[in-house]
């Protein structure tokens, strides 16, 4: 089911990307132009179309990024995002290429409006891209680069549009023209659909900061309960966006795995490694703070894996959405096997040491810490978490187990690689991925 | 494994899409 839904939604999302071109193909009576012309005009449609998806793709649709999961389609909007890149910039080149005196048209003084435009977009478009590459090195915080992001992003778009429309070429037809305008209207809606009417759904249900709570390893739990409504369901393993005392409407928002049993109805938990930028903040969070949660998302549950038991791996703050599975396994007095690999820097860094240790005293649960620095006299794993350590540690009928992996980049591609060495089946290992930019 | 699919499927989206801008040249320059 799962499955023919993600092919519907990949079907659409082909089907939108091309219907320019189809659009285009229907029209009869344009002058005869060259074959690198038409090729570059092609790529121009098919860039601006991509750029305008890209929001739909984040816009958090939960019918949309079930199938696939809300990692893999920001993944995919990243990556797309260059395929567009590449197509935009050889739009122009193209025409220069065939037409060197069409160079002309970056002489910006001189230069018809429509030329103007495609030069803002591009500026919009090498600024979106070079900032969301080197936001780190830049030094730019996460809350700036989402905004200059957003921002950007609707520039590059809406000049992109009016370059299209400015030269006319295509734009001008019947078809094209009612395709063209249905494509602007349909982003317009989700602008308001993602600005307005989801803050105004969120404002309806708020929550407030009942605790804040300081944690080993340099992370702190928020605990929320919703004021006035019945809060939401959460399956263990999924994340909501949060924002902490500021208005509904903020334009940024972080998203943060649930920490707390999914059995505990009406609060919510979520444990924040402190980071340096937002996630710093959150020791400094009052009690009695307004928060607004969208959510919950995400598809890195057991009820989407079932198994005869589990295997967690887990790499530091990665904890979080599995310590969330743990506690609700205890709670709901499931007695499957669970092994949570768990590795860390050092043994007082280990967040939610004492808790997993209570929690192995209520359900079947073996913990193997593997600790990257370990103090004098450790007599448990040290190092990385490798095929051997795996090897040691997983349990009998591990090819039966559903593995869940959640840590930094380079560790899960060591484990997707160590799980399959060892005997585990592609399939059996599920894994999320947070990199944002 | 979800992000190599991903992946992969990024190069297919780009690959098909050249394949229809340079077919849709074809078909309008004549």
């Amino acid at each position: 089911m799962m499955a023919l839904r993600g092919l519907f939604w990949i079907t659409v999302y082909v089907a939108v990307v091309m219907a320019p071109l189809v659009a285009a193909s229907l029209t009869g009576g344009t002058p005869p132009r060259s074959w690198i012309t038409e090729f570059s005009a092609a790529l121009g449609f098919l860039a601006l179309v991509i750029f305008g998806l890209q929001f739909a793709l984040v816009a958090r649709f939960e019918r949309v990024s079930a199938p696939f999961g809300m990692d893999a389609l920001i993944q995919y909007h990243r990556q797309i995002a260059f395929v567009a890149l590449a197509f935009a910039l050889a739009h122009p080149v193209l025409l220069f290429i065939e037409d060197p005196s069409k160079m002309r048209l970056l002489w910006f003084p001189t230069a018809p409006n429509r030329a103007r435009c495609a030069a803002g977009a591009t500026v919009a478009l090498l600024l979106v891209a070079g900032l969301s590459v080197f936001r780190k090195r830049l030094g730019l915080r996460y809350e700036t680069w989402q905004l200059t992001h957003g921002l950007l992003a609707t520039a590059l778009i809406a000049l992109s549009l009016a370059h299209a429309v400015g030269v006319g070429f295509y734009t001008g037809r019947l078809w094209p023209w009612i395709l063209w305008v249905a494509i602007s209207l349909a982003l317009m809606a989700l602008l308001g659909w993602v600005r307005l009417v989801k803050p105004l759904l969120r404002l309806r249900r708020p929550w407030r900061v009942e605790e804040v709570r300081a944690e080993r390893g340099n992370a702190w739990t928020l605990v929320l309960s919703p004021v006035g409504h019945d809060g939401f369901r959460f399956q263990p393993g999924q994340f909501g966006w949060v924002i902490v005392g500021r208005s509904p409407f903020a334009l940024t928002q972080h998203p943060f795995s649930f920490s707390s049993s999914a059995a505990d109805a009406g609060r919510v938990a979520f444990t924040i490694k402190a980071r340096g930028d937002f996630t710093s903040t959150v020791r400094s969070v009052a009690v009695g703070t307004r928060a607004y949660i969208e959510g919950p998302y995400g598809m890195f549950t057991m009820g989407r894996h079932e198994g005869p038991g589990f295997v967690l791996v887990a790499g530091g703050v990665g904890i979080t959405p599995l310590i969330s599975m743990v506690r609700t396994m205890a709670d709901r007095s499931d007695a499957r096997p669970v092994t949570l690999v768990y590795g860390n820097r050092d043994w007082e860094s280990v967040t939610f040491r004492e808790d997993l240790e209570s929690l192995a005293t209520r359900m079947t649960l073996k913990v193997v810490h593997v600790l990257e620095k370990p103090h004098d006299g450790w007599t448990g794993e040290r190092g990385y978490i490798t095929a051997d350590l795996l090897r040691r540690h997983l349990p009998e009928g591990r090819e039966r187990m559903r593995y869940f992996v959640c840590g930094p980049p380079p560790m899960m591609d060591a484990l997707e690689q160590s799980l399959v060495a060892v005997g585990v089946p592609d399939g059996h290992v599920v894994t999320e991925r947070f990199e944002m930019v | 494994m979800r992000h190599k699919l991903t992946t992969r499927f990024v190069w297919a989206t780009a690959f098909l899409l050249v394949a229809a801008a340079a077919v849709f040249a074809w078909v309008r320059s004549g």
